[in-house]
């Protein structure tokens, strides 16, 4: 999140549209209601009618796979009702910078953007590549980009969004979409209100946006919206990801995933053999005078890392040498591991807090893939359906030899430690209870294994031991959470002076701005540094004042970065500094300081001659993108099909599928990456989601009995036409079927689901959530219970994070009934 | 402590069912097995385990527009509370101060008058154990000074807990903001419930709420009218005979012939 | 004794059957431990009776289970008295106009079979009540199968036979031990003096006496 949970009540207009906060989100919807209670509209647009809509006082459905077209109409009916923030855009959007000339639009390309390459099929092309160099500026001598303030010129980026956006007229949108005319202009008008200056809109995304082929072109879609209507940086705005989980945002943070180190940082590569190396290809640059280009310190963070990693002693490049580095382009992501999982790539694995067999997309290869495995350690709260794997519905235990450890581990309450929730706050947490039986806390089991493996390389030797033996690790016998949080803020090594000021070798490093390229610091990841300082640990600050009236509570808690509890938010005044909602200021200045929020940067205004900074610091060009030449699949978004689909054609254009996805169903297995798009067989389309009683697998929700006797089983959602068409009574135990797998569930028929009309075709749709197994309840049925039997590997092309929102099945009458 | 009144603000309920939860955490309520049978309402109805429930109710209008309505269900806590009236043991539903009407299951004997004289059938029968149970308000946390269980979890802020007047107030100010068909429903019905709902709907929309709930006038028949006069009846053979016996005594045979038709 | 001196006023005849008395000894039984339990359940103020039994919990099976013994006693008896006490003959007009002798005069009251009219209307008025309590009882007892709407009225209907019959249940009670001595040893031991017979049941013991001259 740019913002935060509390920060909802400050908005004038809330779009939820991929999420669905009254279910998933309970708590956040106090501040949604904080918002609606002062007069603010809560607009919700989803595939079904969810318990938000029951609180929104406009719903509008849509297909889902469809949410670019939608955003994209918007984004159309902002520009020709010139409803947008134009100073906004001007200044600190890159709407203004000239876009080579060379560069070409899908509407100019059958429907992909300049420089793809790559098989063409009768889909259009399919795992296809994009070379970039078209999606450039036209810079000026000195190294800026050229640009028309009056954004008039035809090459310009916001005229280029124009053009681009100029073909989602709303009879196309409709026809993509689904939604019902009134109801789609109702919502554009609704949000596109808040393009006035001292308006906020927010959008609270979830899982039902990044699911997707074009999960990340979907929230670019709305980023662009946000800068449109001036909405980024202010109180009340901003893009909001609601996380699925209570940490994801940590964890994430401290890179949880295989292209970033903590911090983000990006992960080494082959490419980069050394650090200096590193630094120079991960360090960007700019020439614009204005810009605080943040990410031109890159190499004091990564030092500081290695530093944290490895210790003073060990020299900053020979530390950046034990750094494991990924082959350049390589993705090792969730879908590629199983992948190679499967193709017999892997002898061990730790299933660590997780449940694959049931939450990874087309389960059953990833089922299919664990039996491959020599050995897996499954570390969890309760044994579940990856630990038992062997003994699931359709499996052959004496077929496997995949040896199965479990290691029980702390529940949250059992530990001490932190979490940052997605407003970025990290928010300490106290030792309730001991954890039962042999159970340990994660941080133990890990710091152990990390021993024992120190210990037999101590003993046995073996290729590329410094890594391991020289890592520093002064955990000491028992894990303290407190001595990593500290590691985590960083130390100074030596003494320091900075600024005039003597800094201790030793002593807490206060803030990132404080660490150094030289290793005379450390930091175990730059963004938390600061949480853990001579003034103590800011996590476990629980202060209740809000002296700002914005609900910032900048003493409870911390916040990355530097306690801001608003990112951008020099976005959120006018270049002189005065609030562009004076009602709702999050920051201001004063004349010779700012007031408020930790602002982004120190420096005066933007209309300062002589040291004012653009707002978006961490935009090498210091302004936010309009035009994004950043993601694999191009700068502006393009509505494409799903991987499955009900319709033969995408109407927007001759391609089908996200050209650039890669396609399982060929480099994949394709006995089991099966897909089928169009398919008589499978006509509905299916999306999948939560409830509130239930978490990710329902490891730990299953077996609360509180929970399972609020939703007991699983089921699947259909309309009352569909249930019609199938003869399906409410209540009745059905079977949804896809390409790859078969899921038993019980029918609940709803007017909440109503059949959509695509490109002159009825479409239904059907829902199922992901929470069930077959482990518990009912173990001895070994009926397969999980949603994602169902989904299809495939990634977007940006993350890989698999589209599990929108697929094909059929539902049928369960056998022997 | 004063009179208290929760409100219960469905325009603000998104059916999280902390409340559900929460309620059976505080009393240590075990959970029932359910199945899913087409809805997400579980368990079906208030029971023994159960003592408050989300109902689950969708509607769509002519036009296809749909309401997905929600509504926390439990004890009203009725001033005039017809399972007071109809319970035959002393001291087992008693009222505190804050205006909870307790059913203290201990002394219950399972007879369950109480459930057919609730307007609401709110009181419920464990076969286990032959007693009745619902809600009572938290009265053992409010005791303590804290808010209902219910109340603490609620996170939209749906169910608030205060006193009388100032909730009062403040539903009728909520019903008058929110407009169309809302209103505030309880606070004039069996003399003023102590939870009191404001609604987004008109009554009669909501299942299993009455538009206008009264204590049977059955029940006042029985208690007020019958009862009584079956204690004036017993006492009045009671008195008949005993009158009878003092002015004209026994009827006694006669022994003595001829004498029979003489006395 | 002279009781064994036939057509003597002495002389003890058999008025009732062992079986007669049976029947009467469950039906009045049951009938009073359902007044006890009943009212100790009906009068918050009376609930004090129930530690007899155990407390109210017990109380209520008492009432449960002497009501199951009322219905099925109260059906026998239903059936060995219908003819004799739901028959009314021009002579019980006559009782009822003479106030049975017990009020305003003792004269003219004709001779009476072995029910005087005061019985009989005490038999229909038991006899309806049997069968009111004992089906408002059930339900009562079994609310669920009958579903709220039908159990809520039998509460009222209940009480309605209380209040009818708890007056009327002390009268006949009276009436068959202190109000008319020599009543009461006809339901205990089943015999009556002719003394008594001729004062009460003269009708009676006519047909009696013709029966067993034969």
């Amino acid at each position: 999140m740019t913002n935060h949970w509390i920060d909802f009540r400050n908005s004038d207009c809330i779009l939820v549209m991929g999420s669905n906060p009254a279910c998933n989100h309970p708590v956040s919807f106090k501040w949604i209601q904080k918002a609606i209670d002062k007069g603010g509209k809560l607009v919700c647009v989803d595939p079904r009618f969810t318990q938000t809509a029951a609180k929104s006082s406009l719903y509008a459905p849509l297909r889902s796979g469809s949410d670019i077209a939608f955003l994209g109409g918007m984004i159309k009916y902002i520009l020709e009702n010139n409803l947008f923030f134009e100073d906004y855009v001007r200044q600190y959007t890159n709407a203004t910078y000239l876009v080579n000339p060379a560069f070409k639009l899908p509407g100019d390309n059958d429907g992909v953007f300049s420089g793809l390459t790559g098989t063409k099929t009768k889909e259009g092309y399919v795992s296809g590549k994009y070379d970039r160099s078209t999606w450039s500026f036209q810079m000026n001598e000195d190294g800026t980009a050229k640009k028309d303030p009056t954004m008039q010129d035809p090459n310009c980026a916001f005229q280029l969004l124009k053009k681009h956006f100029s073909r989602y007229t709303v009879e196309k949108v409709v026809e993509i979409t689904g939604t019902p005319k009134d109801k789609l202009l109702a919502v554009y008008q609704a949000y596109a209100v808040t393009g006035k200056p001292d308006k906020a809109g927010t959008i609270l995304y979830a899982m039902g946006w990044t699911q997707h082929t074009v999960g990340v072109q979907n929230i670019r879609a709305m980023s662009i919206i946000q800068l449109l209507l001036g909405n980024m940086g202010v109180a009340g705005g901003g893009v909001n990801a609601l996380r699925g989980e209570a940490n994801v945002q940590g964890s994430t943070d401290h890179g949880l995933l295989f292209h970033i180190l903590p911090g983000y940082l990006k992960a080494p590569a082959a490419s980069m053999p050394t650090l200096a190396d590193y630094n120079e290809k991960n360090t960007p640059k700019t020439k614009e005078p204005k810009s605080a280009n943040w990410w031109g310190n890159t190499p004091k963070y990564s030092a500081s890392l290695l530093r944290s990693f490895y210790g003073a002693e060990v020299p900053l490049d020979a530390a950046y040498g034990y750094l494991p580095k990924i082959d350049d382009g390589a993705n090792y992501s969730w879908l590629t591991i199983f992948d190679k999982m499967y193709k017999g790539q892997f002898s061990g694995f730790f299933a660590w807090g997780q449940n694959p067999a049931c939450s990874g997309a087309n389960a059953n290869k990833v089922r299919q893939a664990l039996a491959k495995l020599k050995w897996m350690v499954n570390v969890n709260l309760f044994p579940n359906e990856t630990g038992d794997f062997w003994n699931g519905p359709g499996m052959n235990p004496a077929k496997i030899d995949t040896e199965v450890f479990m290691l029980p581990c702390a529940a949250s309450m059992e530990k001490e430690g932190s979490i940052s929730n997605s407003g970025r706050w990290m928010q300490w947490r106290y030792k309730a209870t001991n954890a039962p039986g042999e159970a340990m806390p994660d941080g133990e089991i890990i710091s152990e294994l990390f021993r024992k493996v120190r210990e037999l390389y101590e003993k046995d030797g073996g290729p590329v031991s410094d890594p391991i033996l020289k890592l520093s690790w002064d955990y000491g016998k028992s894990f303290d959470a407190h001595t990593v949080a500290k590691e985590i803020n960083g130390y100074f090594l030596e003494d320091k002076e900075i600024d005039g000021k003597l800094y201790k070798k030793g002593s807490l490093v206060p803030a990132f701005k404080f660490l150094q390229a030289d290793g005379s610091t450390s930091s175990g990841c730059w963004v938390y540094c600061g949480s853990y300082t001579a003034d103590g640990n800011k996590a476990a600050k629980r202060g209740k004042d809000d002296p700002t009236g914005i609900g910032q509570y900048s003493n409870w808690a911390w916040a990355w970065p530097v306690n801001r509890r608003i990112i951008y938010n020099r976005a959120s005044v006018d270049i002189s500094g005065k609030p562009y909602a004076p009602d709702k200021p999050v920051i201001s200045w004063d004349g010779t300081a700012w007031k408020g929020d930790v602002p982004d940067g120190p420096w005066p205004p933007l209309a300062s001659e002589t040291d004012g900074k653009l707002p978006f610091i961490m935009k090498p060009d210091g302004v936010a993108s309009i035009f994004g030449p950043g993601l694999a699949d191009g700068p502006f978004p393009e509505h494409y099909e799903p991987l499955e689909c009900p319709i033969e054609k995408n109407p927007m254009s001759p391609q089908f599928v996200n050209p650039t996805v890669k396609r399982w169903e060929n480099d994949g297995v394709p006995e089991l990456d099966k897909r089928a798009s169009c398919d008589p067989r499978f006509p509905i389309v299916c999306t999948t989601y939560r409830v509130s009683e239930h978490w990710q697998t329902g490891v730990m929700t299953r077996w609360t009995p509180w929970l399972l006797e609020l939703q007991p089983e699983m089921f699947v959602e259909m309309s009352r036409e569909l249930a019609e068409l199938k003869g399906f009574k409410n209540g009745e135990r059905v079977m949804v079927k896809s390409a790859r797998g078969e899921v038993n569930a019980v029918a609940i028929v709803t007017p909440r689901f109503k059949p959509f009309t695509i490109a002159g075709q009825i479409v239904h749709e059907v829902g199922i959530p992901w929470h069930y197994g077959w482990r518990y309840p009912n173990p001895d049925k070994k009926e397969l219970r999980s949603a994602n039997l169902l989904t299809p590997s495939i990634g977007d092309p940006n993350t890989m994070i698999p589209e599990s929102k929108a697929f094909m099945v059929d539902v049928i009458r369960k056998e022997g009934k | 402590m004063n009179e208290k009144i929760m409100l219960v603000d469905l325009s603000k309920c998104t059916a999280c069912r902390s409340c559900q939860v929460a309620c059976k955490n505080w009393n240590g309520l075990p959970a029932v097995p359910t199945i899913n049978r087409g809805t997400y309402q579980n368990p079906p109805d208030l029971n023994a385990q159960t003592y408050t429930l989300i109902r689950f109710q969708e509607i769509e209008a002519k036009d296809g527009a749909i309401k997905w309505l929600f509504r926390n269900d439990k004890c009203f806590h009725c001033t005039d509370a017809g399972c007071m009236k109809a319970c035959p043991v002393p001291g087992c539903i008693t009222r505190t101060e804050s205006g909870a009407v307790v059913l203290d299951s201990t002394k219950c004997i399972g007879c369950k008058y109480c459930y057919h004289a609730c307007p609401f059938s709110v009181p419920q029968f464990d076969a286990a154990t032959e007693k009745m149970y619902k809600c009572h308000w938290c009265h053992d946390r409010q005791a303590e000074g804290r808010i209902p269980a219910c109340a603490k979890a609620c996170p939209t802020g749906t169910i608030q807990f205060g006193d009388k007047d100032a909730m009062i107030t403040l539903a009728g100010k909520r019903a008058k903001e929110l407009g169309g068909d809302a209103s505030v429903y309880g606070e004039k019905h069996l003399d003023g419930t102590h939870v009191v709902y404001v609604l987004t709907e008109k009554p009669e929309v909501y299942e299993k709420l009455p538009v206008n709930p009264k204590i049977s006038p059955l029940i006042f028949l029985w208690k007020d009218v019958l009862k009584p006069f079956s204690m004036l009846s017993f006492l009045g053979g009671l008195g008949a005979c005993a009158l009878y016996y003092l002015i004209k005594g026994p009827k006694r045979p006669k022994f003595e012939e001829g004498g029979e038709k003489h006395e | 004794m002279s009781s064994t001196v036939k057509n003597s006023n002495y002389e003890l005849i058999d008025v009732t059957t062992p079986f007669e008395r049976l029947v009467h000894l469950a039906f009045a039984g049951s009938c009073i431990m359902l007044f006890i339990s009943g009212f100790a359940l009906m009068f918050h103020t009376l609930s004090f009776i129930s530690t007899v039994f155990g407390g109210l919990y017990v109380t209520k099976y008492v009432h449960n289970f002497s009501g199951l013994l009322f219905a099925v006693s109260g059906l026998f008896a239903v059936v060995i008295w219908f003819k004799e006490g739901a028959i009314f003959d021009a002579d019980d007009i006559k009782w009822f106009m003479k106030g049975g002798g017990y009020l305003w005069t003792k004269e003219g009251i004709p001779p009476q079979g072995r029910f005087n009219a005061g019985q009989k209307m005490y038999f229909v008025l038991k006899a309806s009540t049997w069968a009111l309590m004992s089906v408002t009882g059930i339900i009562m007892w079994f609310p669920y199968f009958f579903g709220k709407e039908i159990t809520i009225f039998c509460y009222p209907l209940h009480a309605l036979g209380v209040a009818s019959l708890a007056g009327a249940v002390v009268v006949h009670g009276f009436l068959g031990s202190l109000g008319n001595p020599g009543t009461i040893q006809a339901m205990i031991t089943g015999k009556c003096t002719r003394a008594w017979a001729k004062l009460q049941h003269a009708k009676w013991l006519k047909e009696y006496d013709e029966k067993h001259s034969k």
